[in-house]
């Protein structure tokens, strides 16, 4: 496996995977900016409707047939935050064309499909098809709507607005309805052109090293951008920590309650607090799952997890409404635990040998290594899993106690269940 | 003397070892190199299904509560020291498990350590320890596991549509049961389970990627009991063609209403349900995928959005295929849906749509063979299916035509048989 990263100027940065036995490819081609009230929406929908058509190819139906008859490749869209960011943009995914009947090439023309939906879309006098607008903010509109449904990421997400209050990172990767029903069509060519302009991008290729034809053409298309003057982003702000913790409760017509708990930290180095949180929670033997749910049977879930961006650690739980106020103690005395070293070498042994295992797997996906690769450019390094569980297995109880005993309270937000979620007409 | 076939597709260049092992079960392995994943599963054909069974030579059935299996997945995980999680500790694999309508598997991921992680999962599955008081205690886990089913809106939309198609066949009831029917396990019936259906004879063993087959055998050899051939018998309640009810619909706090349109076929077995499903499953894209005209006309209409899509459930004593979605409007959709059936079976499926499927299909294969997970759950049909090898999916999408898809609209997609679940939000 080898990874490779070239600076091509004005803010346009070419990150490369390759791995011989990669049997699929992937060319992802995102736009970074500062998340905001509006931005996430109209990202979100302008690259949806992008990926829907191109001047070439100026209806769905006509883009996805021959994506399609590229042994099933595809064009999709994707919008997510990165701490106070948002990444948006356009991914394409096709089989290496070494694996196709006869061996015949399919990359060059999956990718051309891939950069005519950025560069040349399609177009009524001027702006993006309406056909495509309404469509997509009806399925934006839908998709904000049906996100309630799943109770448990609801909670997070509403957590996150208090847990990051006042900064980018307490908005929504989607923004909010009445958000997509503003948008027009000229807002979207607007935001088109000002990421163009503005936006630092991100273009990263994972293949099994035949795709230097594709590699050619997404650099001379991107050319033209690499004179920009675009100032690079720092990705971690740690959120500051709340004078006093905030507490906050919703009521839903549900069966279990959700809690969520946030605990900040500014500990420095990433791979400690990593290897921290996998052994507080993130692992079927760690802390949390061994007391609060197998000894004490005060959740079903608690697992913990760490937004590195934000030095921000997570505890999401489904709870009783009868225990909620044990398994929130019990979450923090475990934490307290922690911080003064009771805990045992074998725990700390076995969640090196969990987040090792698990760093190590990503280097059988070609999609696996490059969110890898793009992680770490959010760190400004360029370490292999390899290099990373050498830093791990390094790492010392002492650190562990010092990173745990750093954490603090933040937030704790419970969606309360009020009783039966179900009932039949 | 070892048992074993090469089981191989000449045409994708790929192959795995089917062992026979002494002991009853059928291991399946399958070396990809370059590889650091190992991929492995451990699994009996035991699921909420087999909730009614008898010995051969028995006269009577016993009847066992709904959820037991599932039940038993959670407690096989303790063994009297400890628990599985923790012997997987030392090995770094993630492990974990789940239960199904038809069988249970126990299932580890790694990237080092392979072999320590395989003799985990072969010691603790064979290694049953259940007690009274380790019972009471799952039951408060079970219990929170079933509540946060009951608000999940996907699943008991999924659930109404099973209630509305089947009226005998145990589909219709909840893997985990409900808290009512969980408090009736003892011990007691949780080893007459284990007895009956954790026979190696009823099992296999299927790994995937970094893996040696020379010592998969050799780790076999040392852990596999020898175990008696139970021929566990279960009985399936007759089913008849008719849906139970037409139509279900439910209340939930949502955001928009779901639905499932849903068709009951007759049930298939051996490679014939291999060949109907992956037909089906072709002619499911070409009638609603992204790129059909019902697609499109759905889009227009202002009806779906990217949720909308398919199911297609084939089991013993079971086949039905669903169309699925969000919609402001079910019963729009599912007229166009009834619709759509009637033009196709009529017009059949334009041939260039058809090529330009069956060629995305095999490059989803092409995908799924790059990926250890996908290739050791791509086993599972070979090892739930009589007579049914890995590569029997392919050789059905090489010999499929479009009339045949639409013979299986004919066949298989009958209005008549329809039955439509919907969750619609709170007022």
């Amino acid at each position: 496996m080898e990874f490779n990263r070239e600076n091509l100027g004005g803010g346009v940065a070419f990150s490369r995977v390759t791995d011989k036995k990669f049997k699929s490819c992937s060319v992802k081609i995102s736009f970074i900016t500062e998340n905001s009230y509006e931005s996430s929406a109209k990202s979100s929908l302008l690259f949806s409707i992008l990926a829907t058509s191109n001047a070439k190819l100026p209806s769905r139906t006509a883009l996805t047939e021959a994506a399609e008859e590229l042994y099933g490749s595809y064009i999709s869209s994707f919008c997510s935050r990165l701490g106070d960011y948002i990444t948006a943009g356009l991914e394409c995914g096709f089989i290496a064309d070494g694996n196709t009947i006869g061996k015949e090439v399919i990359s060059t023309k999956a990718v051309d499909i891939l950069l005519d939906c950025i560069f040349d879309p399609q177009l009524e006098g001027g702006l993006l098809s309406e056909e495509y607008f309404l469509m997509k903010q009806k399925e934006l509109c839908d998709a904000i709507a049906a996100s309630v449904n799943n109770k448990r990421a609801y909670a997070v997400r509403e957590a996150r607005k208090l847990i990051f209050k006042g900064e980018p990172a307490m908005y929504s990767d989607h923004g909010s309805i009445e958000d997509a029903m503003n948008i027009t069509r000229e807002d979207l060519s607007e935001h088109l052109s000002f990421l163009l302009e503005n936006a630092v991008t991100e273009i990263s290729v994972s293949s099994d090293g035949s795709t230097a034809e594709c590699e050619k053409m997404i650099k001379d298309r991107f050319a033209p951008f690499t004179k920009r003057d675009i100032k690079p982003i720092t990705y971690r702000k740690n959120s500051p920590l709340k004078a006093e913790p905030a507490f906050a409760e919703v009521a839903e017509s549900i069966n279990q309650s959700k809690m969520v708990m946030a605990f900040k930290s500014a500990y420095d180095d990433i791979y400690t607090v990593k290897l921290f949180s996998t052994m507080f929670g993130g692992a079927p033997f760690s802390m949390l799952f061994e007391n609060v749910r197998e000894k004490l049977s005060l959740c079903y879930y608690c697992p913990s997890a760490y937004i590195d961006t934000k030095g921000t650690m997570i505890v999401d739980s489904g709870v009783e409404n009868s225990n909620l106020d044990a398994a929130r103690d019990e979450i923090i005395k475990q934490l307290q635990q922690a911080a003064e070293g009771a805990f045992s070498d074998e725990l700390l042994e076995n969640s090196k040998r969990f987040i090792c295992d698990s760093f190590m797997s990503n280097y059988d996906s070609p999609y696996n290594m490059q969110d890898w690769y793009s992680a770490q450019v959010t760190r400004g390094t360029a370490f292999s899993p390899d290099e990373i569980c050498e830093k791990l297995n390094a790492v010392t109880r002492e650190q562990i106690r010092d990173c745990a005993a750093s954490f603090r309270l933040d937030t704790v937000f419970t969606v309360k269940a009020t009783g039966e979620a179900v009932s039949a007409q | 003397m070892i048992n074993k076939q090469i089981i191989r597709d000449e045409a994708l260049g790929e192959q795995y070892s089917l062992i026979h092992h002494k002991s009853g079960l059928d291991i399946l392995v399958w070396k990809m190199e370059g590889y650091r994943t190992t991929e492995a599963m451990f699994v009996t054909r035991y699921g909420s299904f087999n909730n009614i069974f008898r010995k051969a030579g028995q006269k009577d059935f016993t009847v066992v509560p709904e959820g037991i299996a599932h039940f038993l997945e959670h407690k096989l995980f303790e063994n009297e020291d400890c628990t599985a999680f923790e012997l997987y500790a030392q090995t770094g694999a993630y492990a974990n498990a789940y239960t199904t309508f038809d069988h249970t598997a126990y299932l580890f991921s790694c990237s080092q350590n392979w072999d320590k992680s395989l003799e985990v999962l072969l010691t603790f599955v064979q290694e049953p320890y259940f007690t009274k008081e380790s019972i009471d205690k799952e039951l408060g886990i079970i219990g929170q596991e079933i509540r946060m089913g009951l608000d999940s809106p996907e699943r008991q939309c999924f659930y109404a549509l099973l209630r509305a198609l089947y009226s005998e066949h145990p589909i219709k009831t909840d893997i985990a049961g409900t808290e009512e029917t969980i408090a009736q396990i003892t011990p007691e019936l949780l080893y007459e389970c284990y007895d009956n259906y954790y026979d190696l004879h009823n099992m296999f063993l299927a790994i995937a990627g970094n893996v040696d087959e020379d010592k998969v055998i050799e780790i076999a050899d040392r852990l596999l009991r020898d175990c008696e051939d139970r021929s566990i018998e279960t009985r399936i309640p007759s089913e008849p063609r008719d849906v139970c009810q037409k139509r279900i619909e439910l209340t939930f706090p949502v955001g928009l209403p779901i639905f499932n349109i849903g068709f009951k076929a007759e049930p298939f077995s051996g490679e014939e349900r291999v060949r109907k499903t992956v037909a089906v499953s072709v002619a499911l894209e070409l009638m609603s995928g992204t790129m059909s005209p019902l697609y499109k006309r759905l889009l227009d209409e202002r009806l779906i959005n990217s949720t909308f899509g398919y199911d297609i459930m084939a089991k013993d004593g079971i086949f039905f295929t669903a169309f699925t979605g969000e919609s402001d409007d079910p019963d729009r959709v599912c007229e166009l849906c009834l619709e759509e059936i009637e033009r196709v079976k009529q017009e059949g499926f334009d041939q260039k749509l058809f090529d330009i499927v069956r060629k995305s299909t095999y490059g989803q294969i092409i995908r799924e063979l790059s990926n250890p997970e996908r290739v050791c759950s791509g086993f599972m049909v070979s090892g739930m299916i009589d007579g049914v090898d890995s590569f029997c999916q392919i050789r059905a999408l090489r010999d499929l035509t479009a009339e045949q898809c639409r013979q299986e609209v004919e066949q298989l997609i009958d209005p008549q048989y329809c039955a439509v679940s919907v969750v619609r939000p709170e007022k």
